[in-house]
């Protein structure tokens, strides 16, 4: 059974009288137990899909399966329930409540799946021992290292015991040894057998992941696994038309950018 | 609620809106409950069973008959009446007896009149006596009121037996026995320190022409009807109006503007409870304008709010708020200090009026228990109130959006 599994996800914002397209049908399947990178410049529309799959955003065209559970028939109660039971976030400023201690932090997800007082604290103090931070249950987060921080994140994001963990360039902010720290824990939850989805622009703490997925200009253009191995290069309708290697793309990318147009 | 423990000063100023509406509401209002009572509390004096029959000049009276005050329009005629109604035991009257002063041994001082009563007249029922006793009707005796007894005495009240002079305007010297000297009072029966009571018989002599039998008879300005049964008061009163008002002597001597009034106890205090009331009502219209305005104070400042948590918002809806969740935790926030602001209002309102009601009126504060109820249930009801827009505002933040602010 597929975790993740996209058809046609497409985003398309609206600036003014302009359409700016992020994502084009995107199909993205990610099995069970897998962790996957995907990986990108910034404003390649990885941050959107992960949304999107996260249902934090709605697509302007297709759909998103999770857990084989289709939602583009979901309410706005609807989806925030099935990213509760479903889905764990982590972003790259962690987003801690500022006012809350860590433990108060991991236990606010369980509050709102109505978990009661006691069993909330309980869970919380076991996913705080289990990211290392039992001595800083108490504190608050600007009484906290970046690391610990991200760490605090991660177990509020495993509060519920979601099946999927999505983390947006959840080393950002970090230093490469705290990173690869907060990588080895993430490494440690997909030995677990969690999914994870991370979204990330560096190229070693993609390789934690077991494959990766380049986006480019909204589109999926190839799939590797941690050697680097292209197992996959994914022609979409557009990139048919032009160069279809993932070098020609980021060829592509770059004219645009230089606004040539190819 | 940690968010209001955040930022302490602004949540008080944001309550003060609510507790200053609540508190001067509920100060005026303990003030005006307290006045009332101590008001209304006098009427307790007069026996319940009583109907008072009196004349009024078209204003009305908010207070004890004054039988001096209005017309001499109820004859002996009307009284012999009232007193054969079914239900009624006896009808006391009064009227006033003019002279021109009083004498005690060597000293004589001006004084204008004397109150002929009913030896059942409320005022000189036995516990309201200082010394001595009501006088026999038909005999030559006087009871004094406290001031008048120690003014005539020099000092010492005049003692029982002793005997004093009633001059005549015409300076006839009329000799009296003093048979009692009442207490100081208080309340409605306090202008009886001032007079001097003689009994009807043989002192009240005015006299008009009743109209129904022609003849000369007995006049008086007031009457007050006794109920055999203090359940029967409301009927029997009903029965003597319809006869003072039809069938009676005074209707056919009413003047001008003058009208008839028959009343109870219940009657008086219920006027002035009306009276009271609507004050209240006026003062509760201000209330809502000042609670209108706190609500507007706290909602602006849950606006600001939610726009300063919008990323904690969409941390929360990220993490499995429902729509619900955000909206309730908005909702419970303002509620929160509609309750607050309410029960510091009601506390500072209390605590004014009772002094205000110590230091003005001197009489024992009387709290406005229903105010109180009303009060908590306006704070929360405006808190919510308040707390809705931006509640709303907080469920319609787009969680993308709020998560990229930085």
């Amino acid at each position: 059974m597929l975790a993740v599994q996209t058809r046609r996800l497409g985003k398309t914002f609206r600036t003014g009288d302009l359409d700016v397209p992020v994502l084009h049908e995107v199909d993205l399947a990610v099995p069970r137990g897998a962790f996957v990178s995907l990986m990108g410049p910034s404003g390649s529309g990885k941050s959107t899909l992960l949304h999107l799959v996260g249902l934090l955003d709605t697509p302007t065209v297709g759909g998103v399966r999770l857990m084989g559970r289709d939602t583009r028939r979901l309410d706005a109660d609807g989806r925030a329930r099935a990213r509760r039971d479903l889905v764990g976030f982590v972003f790259q400023s962690f987003h801690l409540v500022p006012s809350a201690s860590a433990l108060e932090n991991v236990m606010l997800p369980m509050a709102f799946a109505g978990v009661s007082r006691h069993k909330r604290k309980k869970r919380a103090e076991a996913l705080l021992e289990e990211v290392g931070l039992t001595d800083r249950v108490k504190h608050k987060p600007n009484e906290l290292s970046g690391g610990q921080k991200q760490r605090v994140a991660i177990a509020r994001a495993l509060a519920l015991d979601p099946p999927i963990i999505l983390a947006d360039e959840p080393t950002g902010n970090l230093d490469s040894k705290t990173s690869r720290e907060v990588m080895t824990l993430f490494s440690r939850l997909h030995g677990e057998g969690r999914t994870i989805v991370q979204v990330t622009h560096d190229e070693e703490m993609a390789r934690y992941g077991d494959r990766i997925i380049d986006i480019r200009d909204g589109r999926i253009v190839q799939e590797r696994d941690r050697t680097g191995l292209v197992r996959r290069v994914r022609p979409t309708a557009e990139a048919t038309d032009g160069p279809t290697t993932a070098l020609g793309q980021v060829a592509d990318v770059r004219l645009k950018r230089e606004g040539v147009r190819p | 609620m940690r968010s209001l423990w955040t930022h302490k000063t602004r949540s008080l100023l944001t309550i003060l809106g609510v507790v200053i509406g609540i508190g001067s509401v509920l100060a005026v209002v303990t003030l005006g409950a307290s006045f009332e009572e101590s008001v209304v509390s006098q009427f307790d004096a007069f026996d319940q069973r009583s109907v008072f029959v009196m004349a009024n000049d078209g204003s009305t009276p908010h207070g004890p008959p004054d039988p001096g005050q209005f017309g001499l329009i109820f004859t002996e005629i009307d009284r012999q009446a009232l007193a054969a109604m079914s239900g009624v035991e006896r009808v006391l009257a009064e009227g006033k007896v003019p002279v021109a002063g009083l004498a005690y041994g060597e000293m004589e001082s001006p004084y204008k009149e004397l109150s002929a009563v009913d030896l059942a007249a409320q005022v000189l029922a036995a516990e309201r006596f200082a010394s001595g006793g009501v006088f026999m009707s038909g005999e030559e005796e006087a009871v004094l009121g406290a001031t008048v007894a120690e003014r005539l005495g020099g000092g010492t009240a005049v003692e029982i037996g002793s005997e004093i002079g009633l001059r005549y305007p015409d300076g006839t010297l009329r000799t009296v026995t003093v048979t009692g000297v009442l207490a100081d009072q208080e309340g409605v029966f306090e202008e009886a320190d001032g007079q001097v009571y003689v009994p009807l018989e043989p002192f009240y002599t005015t006299m008009r022409k009743s109209p129904s039998t022609a003849e000369e008879v007995r006049v008086y300005s007031a009457l007050t009807v006794l109920v055999g049964d203090p359940r029967d008061v409301v009927q029997v009163r009903d029965r003597i109006e319809a006869h003072m008002q039809d069938e009676s002597d005074a209707s056919r001597l009413l003047v001008g503007s003058t009208e008839i009034l028959v009343m109870t106890p219940g009657d008086i205090t219920d006027q002035i409870s009306a009276a009271f009331a609507q004050i209240t009502t006026f003062i509760g219209a201000i209330a809502v304008v000042s609670l209108l305005v706190g609500a507007i104070g706290i909602a602006n400042i849950m606006l600001v709010s939610v726009a300063e948590r919008t990323r904690e918002i969409g941390v929360m809806k990220a993490i499995g708020a429902l729509d619900r969740d955000v909206r309730s935790l908005f909702l419970f926030e303002a509620v929160l200090v509609g309750l607050l602001g309410s029960l510091l209002g009601i506390g500072l309102g209390l605590g004014g009026g009772a002094m205000l009601v110590r230091f003005l009126f001197e009489t024992t504060v009387t709290l406005p228990w229903d105010w109180l109820v009303v009060s908590v249930g306006v704070g929360v009801f405006v808190g919510g109130l308040a707390g809705y827009l931006p509640a709303r505002r907080a469920t319609k933040i787009d969680p993308v959006l709020a998560l990229a602010r930085e």
